[in-house]
């Protein structure tokens, strides 16, 4: 049963539950991977040049990839948490409203055409037609969904899906256009992969992700009201046309950032809100950071597996993502229908 | 009107793609009033009171409440005066009947709404008046239809509003927990708060409110005392000759019957 109200110290407890898990499974997939690490040789050798390759390894390669998977498992998690909040649909997310759809065929188009592939320091204009495609498929969704000055639910997931048909089309037929070796490496892009060396993917998609991620964050209490529909939430007192402009900000933002760097990766926008809340209840101020933290140790997890599955190659891990989610989300999904 | 809490001036309404209209209409509320809006389905009853409870906002005229006009109260400030409860709520199975209530107190929360110590007693005071504080722990989609719009009216006065409006609160309710409400209605309204409440009631309108609202196509065609407002000329007008007054056999009320001489 849980307990009757939210108050500081239960917030904070669950903070530091959810908090607690981090530490373990960054550990974790520092340790495992298919190169194995001799902890006591690299102590030992520290400084050394035998102890440098290990270190190469581990803070190299495998610690920005593990914190490039947790923000963007996080932020995805976070993303499909808002949107099946204010939209009161648990299919809602950032993937099946179309904006993953969006930003995937902005970054297509700027892999695939050289006169659109320029970086400028850290950014590259993937991630500027990624941030253009998301922008354009929410303000399309937005704006087609908004009726009479408040959202149609039924219409929001057609249009949704419907612009995400229509943009997949035209990845394909960017597909179809593009020489064989750029269709490789547009469809490696597209499973959704965390293959990064060094730092500067992270901080390429911090000046995005962040204030999306403050935005949404900034939502939580909010989108408790909205439970029992607009007028509802009108009444408590929460100007509901601003709360949902700025979801679908936060939601584009964060969306945009993490699509532009690792491309598509499914389900964790739809399972770990899901499953957060059947652990910790409805309320969106415990869900989302619960949310944020599963789906970011969530995404490690699978990207282990990604990493040493069929090593010394790797999986993309939108794969995995997928090949577990389906399964995990269609047991939750028949456990609560049992009971 | 001088005294008034809340009052809206010549206000009106156009749907989008609709020739139907609110025409203009001007309703003061004192302080502990409790009145009944009437009318035939499409009358302007409900228009009305979303635009007193400012989810909808006058194509013309405008509301005041306290002397100061509700568009430049913000929202989270509105709702610490002014309680709404609309005719239809969306479902959330998830939600227990103590969660319902607390979402009222957001309006007097700061940050992320944590509860203190006040705010539980007052939740608790809410769950109390509604006679809903046993079923604290049920969640609301084991309840029935008037448990739940009692929990909902309980969550609408955790937000201690000096004004209730209500958007039929009677409707999908059998008979005695529709009398429950309206005598609920009655007493908030002997303490001080203001109740306008949307009903097809009429004859627990006419017994329980003192002062009665008829609307008819958009018009405010009456606004006066039960006995005035329920003559049969203006009735067999409005519910086409179907209609015959009578009176409560126990006390001089003017009541509602069909007519059986048709």
């Amino acid at each position: 049963m849980r307990k009757k109200h939210l108050t500081t110290s239960r917030f904070t407890s669950h903070l530091l539950c959810y908090f607690s898990l981090t530490p373990i499974v960054f550990l974790l997939a520092l340790w495992i991977g298919s190169e194995k690490i001799n902890w006591v040789l690299f102590w030992n050798n520290l400084g050394k040049e035998e102890g440098d390759i290990t270190f190469r390894i581990l803070f190299h390669y495998r610690l920005p990839r593990i914190i490039l998977g947790f923000l963007a498992g996080g932020s995805l998690a976070l993303a499909g948490g808002v949107f099946q909040a204010i939209l009161r649909n648990d299919l809602a997310t950032p993937y099946t409203l179309g904006i993953t759809s969006g930003g995937t065929l902005g970054a297509v188009l700027a892999i695939s055409f050289p006169a659109l592939s320029l970086s400028w320091g850290i950014f590259s204009s993937v991630q500027i037609f990624a941030l253009l495609g998301a922008a354009l498929t929410t303000f399309l969704v937005y704006l087609l969904a908004h009726r009479q000055g408040s959202f149609s639910m039924s219409y929001v997931l057609l249009v949704g899906i419907t612009v995400g048909i229509f943009c997949n089309a035209h990845i394909m037929l960017v597909r179809y256009l593009v020489s064989p070796n750029t269709l490789v490496i547009m469809d490696r892009w597209i499973m959704g992969g965390l293959s990064t060396v060094g730092y500067q993917d992270i901080w390429a998609l911090l000046p995005l992700l962040l204030p999306g991620l403050f935005l949404l964050f900034l939502q939580c209490p909010q989108l408790n009201l909205l439970a029992f529909g607009e007028e509802m939430a009108t009444g408590y007192g929460i100007n509901v046309s601003e709360v949902q402009k700025n979801c679908f900000i936060g939601g584009c933002l964060v969306t945009a950032s993490v699509v532009s760097i690792t491309g598509t990766i499914g389900f964790v926008g739809l399972i770990v809100p899901h499953l957060v809340r059947k652990i910790v209840g409805p309320d969106n101020r415990l869900v989302l950071p619960g949310a944020f933290f599963l789906g970011g140790n969530f995404l490690v997890l699978c990207d282990i597996f990604a990493r040493t599955i069929i090593a010394p190659t790797e999986m993309p891990v939108g794969i995995i993502t997928s090949c577990l989610g389906s399964p995990i989300f269609i047991w939750i999904l028949l456990r609560s229908s049992n009971k | 009107m001088e005294n008034s809490i809340l009052e809206a001036k010549k206000v009106c309404f156009c749907y989008q793609n609709s020739i139907w209209a609110l025409q203009p209409t001007s309703l003061a509320l004192k302080p502990g009033e409790l009145v009944a809006l009437i009318g035939p389905n499409g009358a302007g009853k409900s228009t009305l009171i979303k635009i007193l409870a400012g989810v909808i906002h006058p194509t013309k005229g405008e509301v005041y409440l306290q002397g100061e006009r509700i568009s430049h109260f913000p929202r989270k400030k509105f709702a610490q005066k002014i309680g709404y409860l609309p005719q239809f709520i969306a479902s959330h199975p998830e939600y227990t009947v103590s969660e319902v209530a607390s979402l009222g107190r957001y309006a007097h929360s700061q940050g992320m709404g944590f509860l203190n110590q006040e705010d539980k007693h007052i939740i608790e005071t809410c769950l109390k008046t509604c006679q809903v504080d046993q079923l604290s722990k049920r969640k609301i989609n084991q309840l029935s239809g008037g448990e739940r719009q009692r929990v909902f009216l309980a969550s609408v006065l955790a937000q201690q509003p000096q004004v209730l409006l209500l958007d039929e609160p009677t409707t999908g309710l059998d008979f005695h927990h529709q009398i429950d409400l309206i005598e609920l209605l009655k007493k908030l309204s002997q303490q001080g708060i203001s109740v306008v409440f949307v009903t097809h009631e009429i004859n627990l309108a006419s017994i329980y409110a003192p002062r009665i609202v008829l609307f008819s196509k958009g018009m405010l065609l009456e606004d006066d005392t039960p006995n005035n407002v329920l003559q049969t000329s203006v009735l067999k007008d409005l519910y086409e000759n179907k209609v015959f007054r009578g009176k409560h056999p126990q006390k001089d009320i003017p009541m509602i019957f069909p007519n059986l001489e048709l």
